[in-house]
């Protein structure tokens, strides 16, 4: 089969499997696994699999991801959130379409918030 | 049922262990808050960051990650997309179920048997990061160590669908 056809035929597996109520994360490992493991050969497949997931695991790009939730739980467990949402929805709330306007005003005023710690945080690095 | 049982007890057991993986990995990320907080507080105030935070920070990030993968596994808190499978019947489902687990437990053993294999790589070679010169090869041991508790916990998923497809 050419790289193509493999290619083609990954993406529908991908797809089969994700639909059967598998993790994504997995289906994804697991067919790349699979079609580099038939292309170049399974020991060539194992040597991908040590080295990537190491260097997937251990990336300081990602780390802003467990940090970001981190500070999402700060503020909805310290109503941060909540008292957001109820000022914008006390403006807004008697107009016509109020509860989408004060949930994206909430969405305002949270990004206002973060981008100033964002900027401070992560504007010195450059 | 016997099968019932062996899935019930082997559930308690690593959601004992995952849990206290997991708190480990908490515990790392509390630190890793406060070393990038304290990276670039030194760096504003006073000039002076501190030297190898980045490394630091990705091997925290290894450990966490993969202390977290059990303990997620443990309260299915994996993303999965169920609109077409949760229409099935129930051992249809569980059927379904099995197969997947079995594929990622597959997935996950050789990740595993490698890391094993790659950790041990390292520890010959002595390769180390490159500002700390903090020898890698541990975090890929906990690593292995990491995805050998979610491959159990997965073969305790395992044994659980095989009960609910098995019985009426």
């Amino acid at each position: 089969m050419t790289p193509l056809t493999v290619g083609i035929i990954g993406v529908c597996v991908l797809l089969v499997l994700l639909f059967s109520r598998m993790p994504i994360g997995f289906v994804m490992g697991l067919v790349g696994f699979a079609g580099f493991a038939y292309l170049v050969g399974f020991e060539g497949g194992l040597g991908v699999l040590r080295t990537v997931v190491y260097s997937t695991f251990a990336d300081y790009g990602l780390s802003v991801i467990p940090l970001f939730i981190l500070m999402g739980s700060f503020c909805f467990y310290a109503g941060l959130s909540k008292d957001l949402y109820d000022t914008v929805h006390s403006w807004l709330g008697q107009l016509r379409g109020g509860l989408a306007m004060a949930t994206v005003g909430a969405c305002a005023g949270f990004e206002v918030i973060r981008s100033a710690c964002f900027s401070a945080a992560f504007g010195s690095r450059s | 049922m016997l099968l019932n049982r062996v899935a019930y007890s082997a559930d308690r057991v690593i959601s004992k262990i995952s849990r206290w993986l997991h708190s480990v990995g908490v515990s790392i990320l509390a630190a890793m808050m406060l070393l990038t907080f304290a990276d670039v507080a030194l760096r504003y105030v006073f000039n002076r960051p501190i030297s190898g935070s980045y490394e630091l920070t990705e091997f925290m990030m290894a450990v966490l990650l993969t202390f977290g993968i059990a303990y997620c596994a443990v309260v299915k808190g994996h993303v999965t997309v169920d609109v077409v499978v949760s229409r099935f019947p129930q051992r249809v489902q569980a059927i379904i179920d099995s197969i997947t687990c079995l594929l990622g437990l597959s997935l996950f053993s050789l990740i595993t048997w490698q890391c094993i294999l790659y950790a041990a790589e390292k520890y010959g070679s002595g390769h180390g990061s490159v500002v700390l010169e903090i020898p890698i090869y541990p975090f890929i041991g906990l690593i292995a160590l990491g995805s050998l508790v979610f491959c159990l916990a997965l073969l305790a998923h395992l044994i659980e669908f095989l009960s609910q497809a098995v019985e009426k």
